[in-house]
């Protein structure tokens, strides 16, 4: 079987892309006997950073698509083009082939896209990758509002998917022997096409799903102002402001905040919920393997049977305090040590 | 401009999923029985067809999927008067399964895929879909695809639309035809129906449109569910919430120390 990865150094929020075999523990008891590398980037970005960024020891081939025109986003089709011609240019055969990719909801599109061009199968987002006793693969992915988790056999040439996105250090395959192959390819602007335009907005740029550290804010945190003290308490603590569906509603927070079964999955260490009681909408969200303290006034709250340590109080009055207490307390740490 | 919005629906997600009664957890897969209700996804995309096809001269057309066969949501769906309603009987094996999804629904909007101007959907159809089959769909036919729309205004002879990208909103323009799925957002939250259209709708006749499976059945036997079990969820931990005692100036105290403890060591 061949592993053929599909990344994009220039992804579509201009920031670096956190690591390459993005989800690759998730690939269990199968044997991957040539691995790939595609690698879009901006023709500006040297060969040498990206051989840093990805490193060499593990594929046996990796292909550089160049493009020079796209100054600040690949548009769908134009990413679904220079993947296309980038996985021809592989000359795959007959094998069977995985085709991954992070998730995103930028590369969820090119990857369904890439499945129909090349009559593959789209298995959507999987969890995990294992083989049967007959060899065949099968995925583990969840449906239902994340509450089943389902396991498919599939036993297709071609599988395209994406990996759910993990924050915590990977673990890379390294091939035995032999030389990567290493070729890059400049793409022509002229022939990629899209109709879409693009301006960008003035929404701040934020990544939850990268975020070790979330301070999320629901309805009970009652009013924008609030909600500010949230963004003051994430600047202390070095997190991310996050909120449930209700505070977006509210107008409290953008929509790129938002956490929950209609908005990101997010993985962070600690998850600090003011406000927010804990539906279960909400908490699919949320990794089961994050630490999630809480505040709210509502002792009965759902939030408080899934939380490590929780706080019963109304989030307009204990939020000031505790930025007060943190304050002094970084304060008096910051004096101890400068004294030691 | 004559617009179609794809409705998959989603079994009740406030309620949780109960163990079928052959015990295999696969089954409920196959229960058409259960509850539907709309995605918030669903609702967006809903919404945006409603706003657009009030204008004057445009059709709306709503085609209905996973929950075609409820029929109380059907009523529903039928009391925002919508131009045309097709409820397609979607075979459980072609559940998630974009490939025999659009095969399906390739035969069986053959009339409507060469008229539709706009064709809008979820972000995610149905249960079983993680965003996959609009992009999948988009391609299959042709069409431009702008994925997790938040807002589509009509202009003369285009669409301008925000959508959301990982971490930031874009503004763009499109002309159509176009695919677009739409994500929720607080613009397009779906409006109530008229009660005097929810009682007219529950004296019509609904009929599902059902699907030969013939066709599909070679691409099918290349996938399928073969386990399932539930996700073990947070209320399964034997571990209590510690919840921290005393005044509130030593409850803030305590957490801050906390905060800073453990920030510091991640």
């Amino acid at each position: 079987m061949r592993l053929i990865e599909l990344v994009v150094q220039q992804s579509f929020t201009e920031e670096p892309l956190p690591e390459s075999l993005l989800g690759l523990p998730a690939l269990d008891l199968i044997s991957v006997h040539a691995h790939h590398l595609i690698v879009v980037a901006k023709s500006d970005v040297a060969d040498l950073a990206i051989r840093q960024r990805y490193g060499l020891n593990q594929y046996d081939s990796v292909l550089v698509m160049s493009c020079s025109i796209l100054p600040h986003w690949f548009t769908h089709e134009q990413l679904l083009d220079v993947f296309a011609q980038g996985i021809r240019r592989l000359g795959l055969g007959q094998e069977t082939c995985v085709f991954l990719s992070r998730t995103d909801v930028g590369l969820n599109d090119v990857i369904s896209g890439l499945a129909c061009l090349f009559d593959g199968y789209a298995s959507g987002t999987v969890e995990r990758i294992s083989t049967d006793a007959e060899n065949s693969i099968v995925l583990k992915k969840t449906g239902f509002g994340g509450r089943l988790y389902l396991h498919q056999k599939v036993t297709e040439r071609w599988i395209f998917l994406t990996l759910r996105h993990p924050n915590r250090p990977l673990t890379r395959l390294c091939k035995d022997s032999g030389e990567c192959v290493w070729t890059r390819e400049e793409i022509q602007s002229e022939t990629l096409g899209s109709n879409a335009k693009f301006l960008p907005s003035d929404e701040a740029l934020i990544s939850l799903a990268e975020s070790s550290v979330i301070v999320a804010g629901g309805r009970g945190m009652k009013s924008l102002d609030s909600f500010d003290l949230l963004h003051e308490l994430a600047a202390e603590i070095g997190g991310m402001v996050a909120a449930s569906l209700p505070a977006v509603d509210a107008g409290w927070a953008s929509v790129t905040r938002q956490v929950g079964q209609s908005g990101q999955y997010v993985r962070p260490d600690m998850y600090i919920a003011f406000g927010i009681s804990g539906t279960p909408q909400h908490l699919a969200g949320i990794d089961p393997l994050t630490t999630i303290y809480a505040v709210n006034k509502d002792k009965d709250a759902h939030i408080f049977n899934v939380a490590q340590l929780g706080v019963v109080e109304s989030c307009e009055t204990f939020l000031p305090l505790l930025l007060q207490e943190l304050r002094q307390l970084k304060r008096s740490r910051l004096i101890h040590n400068s004294k030691c | 401009m004559r617009i179609a919005v794809l409705i998959s629906g989603v079994l009740d997600y406030r309620r949780p999923i109960d163990k079928p009664s052959s015990g295999d957890w696969l089954n409920v897969i196959d229960l058409p029985s259960l509850p539907y209700r709309l995605s918030p996804f669903d609702e967006a995309a809903l919404e945006t067809a409603l706003r657009l096809a009030g204008l004057e001269g445009n059709h709306l057309t709503m085609i209905t999927t996973d929950c075609s066969p409820d029929k109380a949501l059907i009523c529903t769906l039928l009391a925002y008067k919508p131009d045309d309603l097709v409820c397609l009987s979607v075979p459980s094996a072609l559940r998630g399964n974009s490939r025999g999804m659009v095969t399906l629904l390739s035969a069986e909007l053959a009339q409507q895929r060469d008229e539709v101007d706009l064709w809008l959907m979820g972000r995610e159809m149905g249960d079983l879909d993680d965003g996959h089959l609009a992009p999948y769909l988009a391609r299959c036919w042709d069409l431009p695809l702008v994925s997790n729309a938040l807002v589509v205004n009509a202009r003369s002879s285009d669409l301008s639309l925000q959508r959301l990208r990982i971490n930031r909103i874009e503004e763009l323009t499109v002309q159509m035809p176009v695919a677009i799925s739409m994500t929720n957002d607080r613009r397009n939250r779906l409006r109530h129906p008229l009660m005097k259209n929810l009682a007219l709708a529950k004296r019509q006749v609904i009929s599902l449109r059902e699907f030969n499976t013939n066709s599909s059945c070679a691409l099918l036997s290349q996938a399928q569910f073969v386990e399932a079990e539930p996700v073990p969820t947070r209320y399964d931990s034997p571990d209590k919430c510690q919840i921290l005692r005393g005044e509130r100036a030593d409850q803030a105290r305590d957490f801050a120390r906390l905060l800073l403890d453990k920030t510091q060591s991640i």
